[in-house]
């Protein structure tokens, strides 16, 4: 059937839809441990059962089995008919991990290419162990023997009992063969066939369960039909991979307590539109309205899974979405850059030109330019929005690391994700996954006491780690708390001395949170053994590296004993950012204004020395100078006469202040960042080049760079 | 891009002067010819490294070959113009005193460089080109803008 088509067009939707169904799948998986409600089992067998589907109509034979193989333990799980247990939950998520690894090697071409055989082995093994369930009630569905049993459920007996008050009703009741691979199609071929001239009334399972194949092989339908009997005999008959089938009239069973049995899901059509396309919407959402609880089922299956699946998958269910190449983004994100840029010039030559002339023209212009300044602006903030992710996606990769992290190290830990919601630039998202990671990792290797220590400290036995995101003005602030032994600083303080980071003197002098910063050094490591998670000291140095290149902050707090806070401060946006232009050397730079604290104009007086370091006192803080001259030198630069006074630009960084010295001060200005040329190699102190709004190019500063020496 | 061989038989070439002295380089390699604007400086760098111009909204480096080839430095004129040329790390602007011509060299044209008659290290120059006019150098780019 399928193996004559060309496969390699679907190639990349199979491949795009299997990333999308492989973190439902683990995502659901994950969160069965806390929540294992029959809604979330739906939705996991759905994402297998979906999988399945496609692999097998691609022709990835290993890839289908397995999935076929999680797909029966997942059957019996949602029907209650196994019991969850950890291993179940390990063996799933090892074949999720067995599936990724098959999407990666079908990506380089290599087909689905892993050892399944021992995955295939266990999960039949859990069924094996399966006890059969005495409930009243899933049906069983026929196995041996011709007998079709038939599903009908007493609430939808008696509309069918009205209906047939009006007209007679007949059943059609259809056994597909065991290889049919497209159910559907078939299901949808014997509705078709018998709404000519006729009108669906009820269908077993019901129309949703029906498109998504979840049934084995058996399904009825109740309808009106005014053709002959024989004759829609006949045409069903003649339907192909239908292995037996049934054309009769409905006799209404005698009570409900006769053979019928409690089983899937029926669905109720009030469907009197000739197009089953308009109709099936329609009576889906009738159906999530109408459907009641199943009496007898010890959960509601129904109505219930179209709502949950609301709030358990969080696929945007009302919104409209268009799948974008991230590539075209950038490309819109470069074009509204280069705008700003000429926004600003015509600006510019509008203010020229109408200091210099007075002219109807020239205020007509002016008029225009304004206009377009806000266009551009706004056109700009779309972008911005239309770049933003949530953070969410970078949130999803934890659970499974802390599982499994947790598992290897024998600790008990809850994880909270707090602020999915909130949505960072792309190019952001992209980067702070692994500082996160890493934070988290140092907390559960370290920072997390063992179930039996933390018992013994009278906490509970769980650790907690919780990460949560927020936004806070044009920031975005990441935290993470856990309340494990928190750090000792003294310890680092000691480490800090050995290292040769500090001298016994000055560490004597310095307060808790400057201790805290050694955390950041390279090489520094309080941790008495090294795991192959942390412990060598050379994690916290690249993370703060890392955060800082983003031109964010990251600082930290402890208790000792209560646990650990981490404070990550980013900007919304990595592309545009608000600077103060100021002249050094007769050029023009930008110095981000993230970094800026305040700026001074002080008198020579004021600036004393301390060690050959040039300092000035601000309200008590003793700030040290660095004068942009010596460090930004211009070649045939000829300074002014030195005069008395200087500008001084102060800057952060972390809990340190520098005060820059300029030659002065231009202005405020939105400026597009521009990466400085491969050509140009790395320059230290510069992260980036401008475009000014006189056309003219400016660099803009890396403060880090330039207050490191 | 970098060390193309030449296989046709002709070559058409982009002459430009330094100086007195006329060089080529090979057209496919130019992007465009611009006149000379205001170049930032890049502080920290080597001095052929001139700094950065602005090329309709893309920021460009600009190269002094003068200084590059190590000869005197003379100061900019009304002629003067940056060449910008594709190279591996991107759009990179050459400062010329003067661009001359394009023209079309016949490989029999082109001679190896003959010892002693550059004053500067002969691993720029891909060979020498004999034109009613005179000579031009041939520069191999991509050594010549090489760090």
């Amino acid at each position: 059937m399928s193996t004559e088509l060309d496969m390699t067009q679907y190639l990349d939707l199979f491949l795009q839809e299997a990333d999308e169904q492989l973190e439902i799948l683990e995502q659901e998986t994950l969160r069965l441990e806390t929540d294992a409600s029959v809604e979330r089992l739906q939705i996991i067998f759905r994402a297998a059962h979906t999988l399945k589907g496609s692999s097998r109509a691609m022709g990835f034979q290993r890839f289908a089995q397995l999935t076929h193989e999680m797909e029966n333990v997942l059957d019996r799980l949602r029907n209650n008919e196994l019991a969850l247990a950890t291993e179940i939950a390990d063996a799933l998520l090892a074949c999720i991990d067995t599936l990724g690894r098959m999407v990666t090697s079908i990506r380089a071409g290599q087909g689905d290419e892993a050892a399944t055989e021992a995955l295939v082995t266990q999960l039949q093994d859990f069924l094996g162990i399966a006890p059969p369930r005495k409930s009243s009630s899933a049906a069983d569905p026929v196995e041996a023997g011709n007998v079709f049993q038939t599903r009908l459920r007493e609430e939808h007996a008696v509309w069918l009992r009205a209906a047939r008050g009006q007209k007679e009703v007949y059943h059609a009741r259809f056994r597909l063969v065991p290889d049919c691979v497209m159910k559907f199609v078939r299901a949808f071929m014997a509705i078709s066939i018998l709404q000519e001239q006729g009108e669906l009334l009820v269908c077993i399972p019901d129309r949703e369960r029906l498109e998504e194949e979840d049934f084995d092989r058996e399904f009825e339908l109740f309808v009106h039909n005014e053709d002959h009997l024989e004759a829609v005999l006949q045409r069903l008959h003649n339907l192909s991979e239908v292995e037996w089938c049934d054309y009769t009239i409905w006799e209404d069973p005698t009570g409900p307590e006769s053979s019928m049995h409690l089983a899937d899901e029926t669905e109720v059509l009030v469907e009197k539109s000739d197009s089953p396309g308009k109709g099936l919407a329609d009576a889906q959402m009738g159906s999530a309205a109408a459907m009641p609880p199943i009496p007898g089922m010890t959960t509601p299956t129904n109505a219930p899974i179209v709502a949950a699946a609301n709030d358990v998958s969080r696929k945007p269910e009302n919104g409209q979405t268009v799948r974008v190449d991230v590539t075209r983004l950038d490309n819109l994100m470069n074009l509204v850059g280069e705008l700003v840029i000429d926004r600003t010039r015509i600006a510019q030559i509008g203010a020229d030109l109408s200091a210099k002339y007075s002219d109807t023209h020239i205020d007509a212009l002016a008029e225009t330019v304004g206009h377009i300044a806000r266009i551009t602006s706004d056109l700009q903030d779309q972008l911005m929005k239309a770049r933003m992710m949530p953070i969410e996606t970078v949130f999803n990769r934890f659970p499974r690391v802390v599982r499994d992290l947790a598992q290897k190290l024998g600790k008990e830990i809850k994880l909270d994700l707090v602020g999915g919601e909130t949505e960072l630039d792309r190019s952001v998202i992209e980067v702070i996954g692994d500082p996160l990671l890493h934070i988290i990792r140092n907390s559960l290797d370290h920072g997390l006491e063992s179930p039996e220590e933390r018992e013994l400290l009278g906490k509970s036995r769980q650790g907690n780690i919780v990460v949560s995101a927020r936004h806070q003005e044009n920031h975005i602030i990441i935290e993470i708390i856990d309340d494990g032994r928190g750090i000792d600083t003294a310890r680092i303080k000691e480490k800090a001395v050995e290292r040769g980071l500090v001298s016994r003197e000055a560490a004597d002098r310095l307060t808790d949170k400057e201790i805290l910063q050694f955390i950041f050094a390279s090489g520094l490591s309080t941790a008495t053994t090294v795991s192959e998670v942390s412990g060598r000291g050379v994690g916290m140095d690249i993370v703060k590296s890392n955060i800082q290149k983003l031109g964010g902050l990251i600082d930290l707090e402890t208790t000792a004993g209560q646990g650990t806070r981490l404070t990550l401060r980013l900007p919304l946006t990595l592309a545009i950012i608000r600077g103060l232009l100021v002249r050094v050397s007769g050029v023009v730079y930008v110095v981000p204004l993230g970094s800026v604290i305040e700026t001074l104009l002080i008198h020579k007086k004021q600036i004393h020395s301390v060690n050959q370091r040039e300092v000035i006192v601000i309200r008590g803080m003793t700030t040290p100078l660095i004068r942009m001259r010596t460090i930004f030198t211009t070649r045939n630069f000829i300074a002014d006469d030195a005069t008395d006074a200087s500008y001084v630009v102060i800057v952060g960084i972390a809990e340190q202040r520098v005060g820059l010295v300029v030659d002065s001060l231009i202005g405020e200005q939105e400026v597009v960042i521009k990466s400085l040329s491969r050509f140009c190699g790395d320059v230290r102190g510069v992260s980036g080049a401008t475009i000014l709004g006189d056309g003219n190019v400016a660099l803009i500063v890396d403060v880090n760079g330039v207050v490191t020496r | 891009m970098s060390n193309e061989v030449e296989t046709f038989s002709e070559q058409q070439t982009v002459v430009f002067s330094l100086g007195s002295e006329s060089y080529g380089i090979d057209i496919f390699r130019v992007n465009e010819i611009i006149r000379l604007r205001e170049i930032t400086p890049i502080p920290r760098t080597e001095t052929h490294l001139r700094g950065l111009v602005n090329l309709r909204g893309k920021t460009i480096p600009v190269v002094d070959l003068r200084a590059r080839l190590l000869l005197d430095i003379v100061a900019d004129s009304e002629t003067t113009r940056i060449i910008v040329v594709d190279t591996d790390l991107g759009h990179v602007g050459i400062v010329v005193d003067e661009v001359r011509e394009v023209i079309t060299l016949e490989t029999s044209q082109i001679e190896p460089t003959p010892a002693l008659v550059t004053d500067f290290d002969t691993d720029y120059v891909k060979g020498v080109a004999r034109i009613e006019a005179g000579l031009i150098t041939l520069l191999d780019l991509d050594k010549a803008l090489a760090a």
